[in-house]
């Protein structure tokens, strides 16, 4: 049954990647899927390696190679860990069709371990990509022995199972507390907020921990063992290829997983049918200022974004980047400056407002919102079709609201960094500009794509917004688009055109095809709306 | 009120409604009876003009659907089968929004919607947040959203299912009242009985085609329409 039920789940997150609605998965597309695949972890183990590289020589050479692979298994226990949490919330507590297979004669533990054993499953793709680079340095470096490297399959199969059970206590702890209250949303979106700045503030910081961490290699090896005690135990199995660390570190994972997995096989079912009594909002009869279909079109695409936490933070993380860096680049004004005076040298003294400028674009196409506006209808799409509001007000509703999640942030982030680094008028305009610019033109892409492309059949929004073929289609054209128009400056025109006159002209460009994709939206665009 | 006459829906090769002509006047509650797949909710989503049609031309009021789509649509309302409403809003909101669309006052969405949720006792919940809603009460939130602009026709798919009997017998009693005030309603069912008593037309379709159709007094004769109902159905197989 378990073995069913995991297949089942396998094949529907598969098809959620290369199915669109209705229709089969074509060779086309699998391969595409596949070519993206390939690609973003051939970037993951380019970064792992070079990580890895620069973490062998001195740690084995200061005699604490146990440090090396406690610093790996810290980072996939980590990546593991956030990873799942949400995930592990949304299969084991929130699947739709949890109710359905209770209500059959399965077990609720084969439902539970089947839910787990997909996740699993992905967990062990991430810590492939972490663990191979690792690996393959550490055996070309000459320092494996048999025994360790007996260990490293060992405890890479286990490190896993201990980033599960971690993830599971924070997913029942984080539903737990948020399932009472009212705006649990605000709170799911703090914790992911938080958790997300927390790890870019370590990622920003990586080269100096890193320095750091190897020039102050022993004191810092003593203060890891004694803070993080199943990672210390993990590295020196491998490293020293010691019986007993390999031992402590088995403990260390299978114990609590065990724990885990019993405690909530027993308790699975019961988790699933009590009804904590969510705090009912009590209604109190008042006036409410009428307002026009536009705007009332708005107001719902907004309290849709606010209220689903994953998707502000998948498709519009630029914007929390935005008004991050705003305050970063006033309060720190005076460092990145000085960053500045250094670093703008070795660019060939490139104009900093045009860099800030770039820099302000790279961040605004991170935002994809608009390209998972029209699939987040999904069953509600009759609500939008059967009102009497045109189809054009629907779309434009749909790309004002991408506007206001992206452009607000930028304007305020293009203001701030205009302060520091625009010495002239065009300075400041190039600053203001070119951000929104590429803003707009994504807005209105990306609804485009998702017009063509669109997912209105999911169970879960996640799959609209983060597996849908619009989604990934506007990621990665923004992405080529950007590194296109980059490569063809650096290597064939920027010797022909200084660089803000070429800002210039793909703000120019960028406005063009706006004006393009806007023109066909309200004429061809609201036809395909009328098809859907 | 509704005039749909030769209407065609064609799904890759086959016709899910076939020719389908019929006519709803002021003041009739027209039901709209077939064995699921028939064709009844293909009709009245084109009716309501969410789904293309190709061929045969549908007027509500003497309006165009195809020519004229958005008058047509402030003068209807529509619930699905499913009502899957914006679980991301409470209650009140959802209706808001909706009144907002329909460009309807301040003061008569306040006074609409404090008497249609009196009548679906649903006031207490409407601070609520949809997602907490049962399928019952969606249904009912579904309803007051369609009667808050007031529609002259109403078009309802399987309006009667998830409501509990109190609801129900309200639903039909605003039918009715709809009607007696000049509106028109047409709506599709399973249950036989209900669109007996409260049809002053009915509608079967078989197949994408209309099967009968006409005054309920002159499509049952002396039978029940379950009767007549089976009798067509098995007399074509």
């Amino acid at each position: 049954m378990i073995k069913t039920l995991f297949i089942l789940n396998l094949k529907a997150l598969g098809a959620n990647f290369v199915k669109t609605d209705k229709k089969k998965a074509g060779a086309g597309k699998i391969l595409l899927v596949a070519f993206i695949a390939v690609y973003l972890t051939a970037i993951l183990i380019g970064m792992f390696t070079a990580l890895f590289s620069s973490l062998l020589e001195p740690f084995f050479s200061m005699g604490i190679g146990w440090l090396y692979f406690a610093f790996l298994a810290l980072i996939v226990f980590g990546i593991c860990v956030f990873s799942t949490i949400f995930t592990a919330s949304a299969q084991l507590f929130g699947a739709k069709d949890n109710e359905l297979l209770l209500s059959m004669p399965i077990k609720p533990s084969s439902v539970l371990i089947s839910r787990l054993l997909v996740i699993l499953t992905f967990e062990y793709v991430f810590v492939l990509i972490a663990a191979v680079p690792a690996f393959v340095l550490w055996l070309a470096g000459g320092y494996a022995t048999a025994a360790g490297a007996l260990f490293f399959i060992i405890g890479i199969l286990l490190l896993p199972l201990m980033a599960m059970s971690a993830a599971l206590l924070l997913a029942w702890l984080l539903g737990a507390v948020t399932s009472r209250l009212p705006h649990k949303n605000v709170i799911t979106l703090a914790f992911s907020i938080g958790f997300l700045l927390a790890y870019f503030y370590v990622f920003a910081n990586f080269q100096g921990y890193l320095g750091e961490l190897v020039s102050k290699g022993l004191e810092l090896a003593e203060a890891f063992r004694r803070a993080m005690p199943m990672f210390y135990a993990f590295g020196k199995g491998i490293a020293e290829g010691s019986v007993g660390g390999g031992l402590i570190f088995t403990l260390w994972s299978v114990l609590p997983f065990t724990a885990v997995i019993t405690l909530l096989s027993a308790n699975y079912m019961k988790m699933l049918i009590v009804n904590r009594g969510v705090v009912k909002a009590v209604y109190k009869e008042r006036t409410v200022k009428a307002g026009n279909a536009i705007s009332a079109l708005v107001r719902k695409e907004l309290a849709h974004y606010w209220s689903r936490p994953f998707v502000v933070l998948n498709s519009s993380i630029g914007s929390l980047f935005m008004l991050a860096l705003s305050v970063i680049v006033i309060v720190k004004q005076s460092d990145i400056l000085s960053y500045a005076g250094e670093f703008l040298p070795m660019l060939g003294g490139l104009p900093p407002a045009a860099l800030a400028a770039v820099f302000l674009v790279l961040l605004c196409a991170t935002n994809n919102l608009s390209a998972s506006l029209i699939s987040l209808e999904g069953k509600n799409l009759w609500i939008a079709k059967s009102i009497p509001a045109p189809p054009k007000a629907v779309l434009l509703s749909k790309v004002y609201t991408h506007l206001l999640i992206s452009g607000f942030p930028c304007l305020v982030a293009s203001v701030c960094t205009a302060m520091v680094f625009a010495k002239s008028m065009e300075d400041w305009l190039i600053i203001m500009l070119l951000p929104q610019a590429v803003g707009t033109l994504i807005a209105v892409g990306g609804l485009a794509i998702n017009l063509h492309f669109p997912k209105l059949e999911w169970t879960n929004e996640i799959q609209a917004v983060k597996q849908g073929w619009s989604a990934m289609i506007t990621m990665f054209g923004v992405m080529g688009t950007i590194a296109g128009i980059g490569l063809a400056y650096a290597f064939l025109l920027n010797s022909i055109i200084p660089l803000m006159a070429f800002l210039w002209i793909c703000t120019g460009v960028f406005a063009v095809a706006t004006v393009l994709i806007y023109v066909w939206l309200m004429k061809f665009g609201i036809k395909k709306f009328a098809e859907l | 009120m509704l005039n749909i006459s030769n209407l065609t829906k064609t799904y890759g090769g086959k016709r899910a409604v076939d020719d389908l002509s019929l006519h709803i006047a002021k003041g009739e509650i027209c039901g709209f009876i077939g064995h699921n797949g028939a064709g009844k909710t293909t009709t009245i989503k084109a009716v309501c003009g969410i789904l293309e049609f190709d061929g045969g031309e549908i007027f509500i009021g003497g309006r165009s659907v195809k020519r004229e789509p958005l008058e047509c649509k402030k003068n209807i309302a529509y619930i699905p089968d499913n009502p899957e409403l914006y679980d991301f809003l409470s209650g009140i909101k959802y209706l808001n929004f909706i009144a907002d669309v329909y460009g309807v006052g301040t003061i008569e969405r306040r006074e609409r919607i404090h008497k249609y949720a009196e009548i679906f006792e649903l006031t207490a919940d409407l601070a609520q947040y949809i997602s907490a809603y049962s399928h019952g009460m969606k249904q009912k939130l579904a309803l007051i959203s369609a009667l808050i602009h007031e529609p002259r026709l109403m078009v309802l798919d399987e309006p009667f299912v998830g409501l509990d009997p109190k609801a129900s017998r309200a639903v039909k009693e605003i039918m009715r009242e709809k009607c007696d005030k000049g509106g028109a309603v047409f709506f599709s069912t399973h249950v036989l009985e209900v669109a007996e008593k409260l049809c002053d037309k009915v509608a079967i379709i078989k197949d994408g085609k209309l099967v009968a159709y006409g005054e309920m007094d002159k499509v049952r004769g002396d039978s029940s329409l379950e009767a007549i109902f089976f009798e067509l159905d098995e007399g074509g197989k």
